[in-house]
């Protein structure tokens, strides 16, 4: 009984991360780099929602702490994504030279681009389009650096899991390896052409009310070149999940998530049209 | 008044070979004892002479903060209050460094923590226990694969 009660103090104990709870989380380091990352994120995240609610500064009519607290959710989100598909790898391929070269090379550019966001926030600086002086255009310009890094981690875990993935869940298989490799081709497509973007902002057409869709921030009065970039960004997320409830449901996954790709990719690209063009998604 | 700006030197450089160790040089039980220990006691030898001298001849105190920032007007205590900032920063820092060894987080992951709490101690302190709150559960040891906390 006392062993009982007492018996784990005598054992040595160190604690775990609860990767080691979760059936489908391996415990190497590939995998805990990007849970990890996704932690750090989210606990970032929950550390400047305070910041939200103190600070009273505004840039481009959106409260300062809005961008930094999106970009660390969806940086966690892709950092999960990352870490559970990665799963479908067997521990060696996951744990060898190119997959550790891409990750690591995404977690740095993830702490740069996440770190100067945040700073130049709490400054009242823009991080994105701020060319006014000679440091933030070079900033930029990394940044810019960082972003292909990011999605060029996913789309070698698309062509990773393709070429040696495990093919017991075909859904999951086929939704990932669409979503990784689409989903990172196209977002970098219409991420780049933001960038670029003649105007210096993610809004094509003359604001005049500033209305926007709650939460997300998009624009309901012009285009938004935002909008096309979520969808191509998120693939990464619907595609698996929806091959994976497929597979739970036994159905055949190949012609259901071919047709989702499909509708994902052509929703995204004329969005993307009208973005260009300057019409918004949702009209006032 | 020299000496003040002196001895504020001193302490910020010995404050910054802890944190230097711990976001850049490799992990051993000397290194961490520096760090953990031994600055950190250092710096408390140097509160503890500046404090007992000069607390209780201000004027000001704990009570209000008009008394703190009256107790702030003598330099002494200033330093005293800075000093006190290193200390307990870079005790926190070495303690997040050791978890976060445990837990086997990257380096490259503990490093934007670590500075957080040499810049702004409770922010890095509050994302390495949100972080930890989540992935981190009490389990026996197993002895498992490679180490490669880095």
């Amino acid at each position: 009984m006392l062993t009982k009660l007492f018996g784990n103090q005598q054992q040595h104990q160190a604690p775990v991360s609860f990767i080691r709870f979760s059936q489908r989380l391996d415990n190497d380091y590939i995998t805990r780099v990007l849970t990890m990352s996704c932690l750090f994120l989210f606990a970032l995240t929950l550390l400047m929602l305070p910041a939200y609610y103190f600070d009273a500064r505004v840039l481009n009519f959106s409260p300062i702490w809005a961008k930094p607290i999106k970009f660390s959710l969806s940086l966690g989100i892709h950092f999960l994504t990352l870490a559970l598909l990665a799963q479908q790898l067997d521990r060696q391929r996951r744990t060898g030279v190119i997959l550790m070269a891409f990750t690591y090379l995404a977690v740095a550019s993830m702490l740069f681009e996440q770190l100067y966001i945040s700073v130049q926030a709490a400054r009242g600086r823009a991080s994105h389009y701020n060319g006014s002086t000679d440091f933030e255009s070079i900033m930029y310009g990394l940044m810019g650096v960082g972003a292909v890094n990011l999605i060029l981690v996913s789309f070698v875990l698309g062509l990773l899991i393709y070429k040696y993935g495990e093919k017991t869940l075909p859904g999951l298989r086929l939704g990932s390896i669409l979503g990784l490799t689409i989903g990172s081709v196209l977002t970098l497509i219409y991420a780049m052409t933001m960038a670029r973007a003649p105007a210096h902002s993610h809004l094509v057409g003359d604001v005049i009310n500033h209305v926007k869709i709650p939460v997300v921030g998009w624009s309901r009065e012009v285009g938004d070149l935002r909008i096309p970039h979520f969808i191509a960004t998120h693939m990464m997320q619907i595609l698996p999940l929806l091959g994976l409830a497929l597979d739970k449901l036994k159905w055949s996954p190949r012609t259901i998530v071919s047709l989702v790709t499909i509708f994902l990719v052509v929703m995204s690209a004329v969005f993307f049209d009208w973005a260009l063009a300057g019409i918004p998604v949702l009209v006032v | 008044m020299m000496e003040v700006e002196q001895l504020f030197g001193w302490a910020g450089q010995s404050a910054l070979c802890g944190w230097l160790i711990l976001v850049l040089l490799p992990r051993n039980k000397a290194l961490i004892f520096i760090a953990q220990y031994l600055l950190p006691l250092g710096l408390s030898a140097l509160y503890s002479g500046l404090i007992l001298t000069h607390f209780f001849s201000s004027d000001g105190g704990y009570s209000s903060l008009a008394s703190v920032r009256v107790l702030f007007e003598n330099d002494a205590v200033l330093l005293a209050g800075w000093v006190h900032y290193l200390a307990f920063d870079l005790f926190v820092g070495s303690w997040i460094a050791r978890h976060a060894d445990e837990i086997r987080l990257s380096r490259l992951l503990q490093a934007p923590i670590l500075i957080a709490t040499f810049m702004f101690g409770p922010l890095g302190l509050g994302l390495f226990l949100l972080m930890r709150a989540i992935m981190t559960q009490p389990m026996p040891v197993q002895s498992e694969e490679n180490h490669h906390a880095y």
